[in-house]
């Protein structure tokens, strides 16, 4: 894994700083902070339960702030909320597709959404990519778990997003798909795209992602690259792998070098 | 103001509408759904057509009284309105567009104007029905017409608002306002009670202090209802409106109205997202529930710890099949059982006061069993039709498909027919005697009530189309309910034909023979039940067929 140089000129597509939630007497976020880079990908891990799909889904914009800030490509989500948007694609873990419209007018309305010129081009690429080309005019509510999870693909990389969030990118995926995927997310930051993505397969963050943040229970604890982990973690061992790592982390195997703060340089 | 939708939003309404008619349109190329469709078209029709025949139904009324009514019912819309937007709080977004508009570049004013036009749209066509339906009785349809179009849209927006500023309220207070409502159903249902109660037990309706009140407000002109019926006088004096320069005023007012009300609604500044998280969320799960379901099976299994289910229906493999069926009647049918009871004890009521006025005892037990049958099976449906989704399970369970029709059948059949025997044995109670009307009905109901259901889901498995309302495919479902009903006619003619052949038999050779009158009732009824029960082995037969035809791949409704 190579760590991004971090300079001035390098651009911060995302920003998240003190975001808290909470639901229901749940404290599901806890003072989260992190920053993702442009063309860096993070790798979001954690326990059931832990709070990553609250915090993508905060970073989205389809819950509300509570408490804390954050912003995208410099622009601050609640104050600047279109602009914002305008930056970021969202990937869910269940991507619905609408019923009745085809894989291609999925694709016309993304465009339109996002003010995409000359779409027709990079859809047909992107439907190449994704394995849709065939699909083209089926209904959403046709399609299977894996031709959804691929459409909601096609659909989030149409508008070459500053910022793309991915929760369980690979679920339903087959083999073939699988790869499609990612090597469909290491092109993505190639382009100079920030990419956070969640997961519980470890060996595809381990794979993918320049840096890691591990979350337990709404917390962040663990911000850094493996080999930092590997450093900050009492009782790693130098080749850990992320599993070993996260398992030390949130079983209490392994305590954080420096408890009550986020281990890592974040 | 800004009336015109964002351009990605118009795009995607205009998609939206174009795949509901190509989803209409796919419908019609099986010829099982043509055949639906078309049964469905003939019947709703025949009776729209029937309604708008000029003239039918108008009644001589003046003026006066002429918009009080309408004021009337306007201000119980008006009312229902606001009860729903206390159930659903915040702006309703299906499951496709939650994730996918609350993360895109949109304002959140932008969302609530295309949800209220997708919302204007999916209400158009039974708007205009209504507004038809109405217009036909009023003094210029033209002008009805148009005035209640404008009022059923000033509805929706208004439904909207007070969704996002009732949910805003909630936020602020952190109290749940759902409890209102059902406060305000549980008024509503009480008043119901009084009214029923007072019509049919024959007393003069006046006598009833706040019935009494209620009329005498209802009629006069200055009442306390014609009052509160003021606010909606724009849009009651555009659908009473006899004349072009009494009508226009009116009307440009409501779609002012209508404008202002829309673009209020746009621009509220609350954040609604939780709430229509919570909401759409709720909204969908229901919807899914009553594809698969329908009724009190479509509820929630009660929350906490779960009492353990007794098998009631013996051990093995029957037994298992029916004991998860009464685990899931236990578990999420009691609030609708206690609605049951009440409904019942109301049909025990007039029922009663039916056969006392009418001077007939059979009437009770049999108006008991024949609507409680209806209402109850109606309601509960803890059967195939709340298994559309699991039926891959199913059917590879170790067992011939006709057992798993009676087992699943069973616990349902059985709930319904104890309720129904409790409520006509209460009846008998309270008449004193068990006369041979109630015997019969106690004796006729475990194999009627089967027999109902074992119709219901026969031909559930036949045709596996799920009626949720507002949804796809109301013509289609129309459809298999009149057939439904037909079949129903049919079977209940001809077990009634049995009982009256034997019965004439019978008398003739009682006659003959010199016994009694009685005597060839009692064959009468012997035959009918013999019938009822021949006529249940033949459902569970073609149930039995259905079951093991279902394809799951292509049945899924």
């Amino acid at each position: 894994m190579v760590l991004p140089e971090r300079s001035q000129s390098e651009v911060r597509a995302l920003r998240v700083a003190g975001l808290s939630k909470r639901y229901e007497g749940i404290q599901a976020l806890s003072n989260l902070s992190f920053e993702v880079f442009a063309g860096e990908i993070l790798g979001l891990v954690g326990p059931n339960g832990a709070g990553k799909t609250t915090a993508l889904r905060t970073i989205a914009g389809v819950l509300p702030i509570q408490e804390g800030r954050v912003s995208i490509q410099g622009r601050d989500l609640v104050t600047e909320e279109v602009e914002a948007k305008r930056a970021l694609t969202w990937v869910p873990d269940e991507p619905q597709p609408f019923d009745t419209l085809t894989v291609e007018e999925h694709l016309e309305f993304t465009a339109e959404l996002y003010g995409v010129e000359d779409w027709r081009r990079r859809a047909d690429e992107l439907l190449a990519r994704f394995e849709l080309l065939e699909k083209r005019a089926a209904l959403g509510g046709e399609l299977s778990r894996g031709m959804r999870q691929k459409l909601a693909f096609a659909c989030a990389w149409l508008p070459r997003p500053r910022l793309v969030l991915l929760d369980e990118p690979l679920s339903g995926l087959d083999p073939r798909g699988i790869r499609a995927a990612r090597d469909a997310i290491r092109d993505l930051a190639a382009e100079k795209s920030a990419v956070v993505l969640s997961s519980h397969l470890l060996e595809l963050i381990e794979a993918l992602a320049q840096r890691i943040l591990i979350l337990d229970r709404g917390r962040a604890v663990f911000v850094g690259t493996l080999e930092e982990a590997r450093a900050s973690l009492a009782g790693a061992a130098s080749g850990s792998s992320l599993e070993e790592i996260f398992f030390a982390v949130t079983g209490r195997g392994v305590s954080p070098a420096d408890e009550g703060s986020t281990p890592g340089p974040a | 103001m800004s009336l015109v939708l964002a351009r990605p939003l118009r795009k995607l309404l205009l998609l939206r509408v174009r795949g509901g008619w190509r989803k209409q349109l796919a419908r019609l190329r099986t010829p099982r759904g043509i055949l639906f469709a078309a049964i469905g078209v003939v019947l709703f029709g025949s009776w729209a057509a029937s309604a708008l025949v000029p003239g039918h139904v108008r009644e001589e009324l003046s003026p006066e009284e002429l918009e009080l009514r309408i004021g009337m019912v306007a201000l119980s819309f008006f009312l229902l309105t606001l009860a729903g937007a206390l159930r659903f709080r915040g702006l309703f977004l299906p499951r496709e567009e939650i994730e996918r508009l609350l993360s895109a570049p949109v304002s959140r004013p932008e969302l609530v104007r295309y949800r209220l036009c997708a919302g204007g749209l999916r209400g158009l066509l039974g708007g205009t029905l209504v507004a038809l339906l109405g217009a036909a009785r009023m003094p210029v349809p033209a002008f009805a017409f148009l005035g209640t179009l404008a009022g059923l849209l000033s509805l929706t927006a208004l439904h909207q608002f007070a969704a996002i500023a009732f949910g805003a309220l909630e936020l602020q207070s952190a109290r749940r306002l759902k409890g209102l409502a059902r406060l305000f159903s549980v008024a509503g249902l009480l008043g119901l009670g009084v009214l029923l109660g007072a019509f049919f037990s024959g007393a003069p309706l006046r006598e009833f202090p706040l019935v009494g009140a209620l009329l005498a407000s209802l009629e006069d002109p200055q009442g306390i209802v014609a009052r509160a019926t003021f606010v909606l006088r724009p849009w009651t004096r555009a659908i009473v409106a006899t004349e072009f320069a009494g009508f226009l005023p009116w009307f440009a007012f409501d779609l002012a109205a209508f404008a202002l009300l829309f673009e209020a609604t746009a621009r509220l500044p609350i954040d609604f997202r939780e709430l229509s998280l919570d909401t759409s969320a709720s909204i969908a799960a229901r919807i899914r529930r009553r594809r698969e379901v329908g009724g009190a099976a479509a509820g929630d299994a009660s929350v906490g710890r779960a009492r353990r289910v007794p098998w009631f229906f013996g051990r093995g493999p029957m037994g298992a099949v029916a004991w998860r069926k009464t685990g899931s009647i236990l578990r999420k049918a009691k609030s609708t059982i206690g609605v049951a009871l009440m409904v019942l004890t109301l049909v025990l009521l007039v029922a009663r006061v039916v056969s006392r006025n009418e001077k007939i005892a059979a009437l009770g037990p049999i108006l008991i069993s024949g609507f409680g049958t209806f209402y109850l099976c109606s309601g509960l449906r803890f059967d195939f039709r709340e298994e559309l989704e699991r039926m891959e399970a199913v059917k590879a369970w170790p067992l011939s498909s006709v057992r798993i029709f009676v087992s699943m059948l069973l616990p349902e059949a059985v709930l319904v027919t104890l309720l129904l025997i409790l409520v006509v044995g209460a009846e008998a109670l309270l008449q004193g005697e068990l006369d041979p009307a109630t015997l019969g009905c106690l004796a006729l109901l475990p194999p009627f009530v089967f027999g109902w259901i074992a119709l219901d889901n026969a031909l559930f498995l036949c045709v596996p189309m799920r009626a949720v309302p507002g949804q796809e495919g109301v013509l289609q479902n129309a459809g298999r309910a009149a057939l439904l009903m037909l079949v129903r006619l049919v079977l209940l003619s001809g077990a009634a034909g049995v009982g009256v052949v034997a019965f004439l038999l019978a008398d003739t050779l009682v006659g003959a023979l010199g016994g009694t009158h009685a005597t060839a009732v009692a064959a009468g009824f012997g035959a009918t039940w013999c019938a009822v029960v021949l006529e249940d082995v033949l459902l569970v037969w073609i149930g039995g067929v259905s079951l093991r035809r279902f394809d799951v791949a292509r049945d899924r409704g």
